[in-house]
This record gives C-alpha cells, structure tokens and sequence, in this order.
C-alpha cells in the first residue's frame, strides 16, 4: 500500500473514531492520564497495522487494539485499577428542572459505580450500552467469547443497579 | 400442579404458560433490551408477553431507564484530549517511517 493510500485510510477510517476511542481508553483506564496515553499508543499501532486492517468495524479494531495494549499496560505495571479521578461532568441535554436534578443526581452516583467496576465489566459497558455495540462485536474487540460479554453485562448491570438503589432510577424507589 | 395444566385451553394450562413465559421473560430480559435475542420469533414472543404482564414490564423498563443512564453517563468526551489525539493523528503519517 502507497504512502498516500495509507494516510487516506488512516484519515477515513482511524480519525473520525478518535472521539471513540477515547471514550474506550477511559474506560480501560484508572484516569485521564492513563488513557491518554493509551489512547496515544492505539493510535499509533493503528497506523501501523493500518495495511493489515481490511477496512470494516474500525471501532471494533480499534477497541482490539486499545484492550490488548491495555493489558500489557497492566501487566508490565502489575497496577490494581482503582480509580484516581472521576470523569468530568457533562451538560445533561433536557430542559425539564426536576429531570436535570433527579438526572444530575442518577449520573453522579453511576458515574461513580461505573468508576468502581472491575475493568472487564467497565469495559463491555462501555462498548455495549455506550457505544452500541452488538455483542458479537464488543466479543471479537475484547477478544471474549459472546457468553462472557453477556455474563459480564450482567453482573455489571446488577451492580449498577445496587448502585442506583434509593435513587429516582430505582423503580422500587419511586412514590 | 393439577393434571389440568397439561391441557390446552384450560385455565391451569394457560397459567401454567404464562408462569413459565414470565420465567424465560426474566432470564432473558437483557437480551430482550438489547434486542440480541438469537431468534426473531421468540423475540417476538417474548415481546408480545412483556407487553401484556406488568411485572415483565416492570422489569423491561427498569433495564431500559439503566440503559440509557448509562448511556448518558459514560459518553463523556473530553473535548482537550480529543483535540490533542487529533493533533498527534494529523502528524503520524510524517512522522512515522
């Protein structure tokens, strides 16, 4: 492949997912620093993979690409991943007061549930309930069998639950 | 369970199914919600059930609101890091050999 057809695909197919892949870094990740950094190192892996890339699911190649970087992160640091910061807030995007404060309040207590998860579990939230992702595909970017996506959604969707407990998402909860 | 239950129509028949409709709703609701059910006729089965017993409703919406919370929450951008990923992006194809 050319010098120009390999800044072309990489300007088609890597950029526009750079939001994406973020996202993912972050969940992969203990803070902000840390993802960048991976975040960093995908990038450039995928640039350098990009001849062997045959061109569909870039989101989940690179998610592939983000785990398995990850991994060697964590290995080589031998670090336990307990979050160091929290994610940065973000306009909620209703008008209705009562929901921005109930809303407000549901996403600060899961934002820190999320934070608290193990990181396999964060990580199949995030590419499955934030990014969409079906599961066949969030399995073949973690590099897991469907089973485990699913087992994985389903014990961290417990948790969060636990976690949303006496709030207004708790259905149990409301008047 | 009366010998009844084994007999179509019948009223222990029909409570017989929807208990044990109910039972796979449940073990399957997060499939259901993620519309990842393998089979698209017991998909709609299953969904046609929901529709009609409040509980399994109940249970479908309280899968869906945590859903989209999670959604809400997670998709944080950080507008400084992406600025700078794009910034290393835009340089990697002169700077890598």
């Amino acid at each position: 492949m050319g010098e120009d057809e390999t800044k072309r695909r990489f300007q088609d197919l890597v950029v526009p997912e750079i939001p994406f892949l973020a996202r993912v870094a972050r969940s992969m990740s203990t803070s902000p620093a840390q993802a960048e950094d991976l975040a960093q190192e995908t990038l450039l892996k995928a640039f350098r993979a990009l001849d062997s890339f045959d061109g569909r699911h870039p989101r989940a190649w690179l998610a592939r690409i983000a785990r398995n970087a990850a991994i060697n992160r964590d290995r080589r640091a031998r670090e336990v991943p307990v979050p160091e910061e929290k994610l940065q807030s973000q306009a909620l995007g209703v008008d209705d007061p009562a929901t921005i404060v109930l809303d407000a309040e549901i996403d600060g207590v899961l934002r820190d549930a999320l934070d608290d998860l193990p990181p396999a579990f964060r990580e199949v939230v995030q590419l499955v309930d934030v990014e969409e992702m079906r599961y066949q595909e969030a399995a073949e970017a973690l590099g897991v069998p469907v089973g485990t996506v699913m087992s994985r959604l389903h014990r961290a969707r417990r948790r969060l639950r636990e976690a949303v407990r006496g709030t207004h998402l708790d259905r149990e909860a409301r008047p | 369970m009366s010998w009844l239950a084994h007999v179509p129509g019948t009223g222990a028949w029909n409570r017989r199914r929807l208990h044990r409709l109910c039972r796979e709703t449940l073990d399957r609701i997060q499939e259901l919600v993620d519309e990842e059910v393998p089979s698209p006729r017991r998909a709609a089965v299953l969904l046609e059930h929901v529709r009609d017993c409040p509980p399994c409703a109940r249970e479908a919406d309280a899968v869906r609101e945590l859903k989209d919370a999670i959604r809400r929450t997670g998709c944080v951008d950080d507008p400084g890091m992406v600025a700078r990923l794009t910034e290393l992006a835009e340089r990697l194809p002169d700077s890598e050999p």
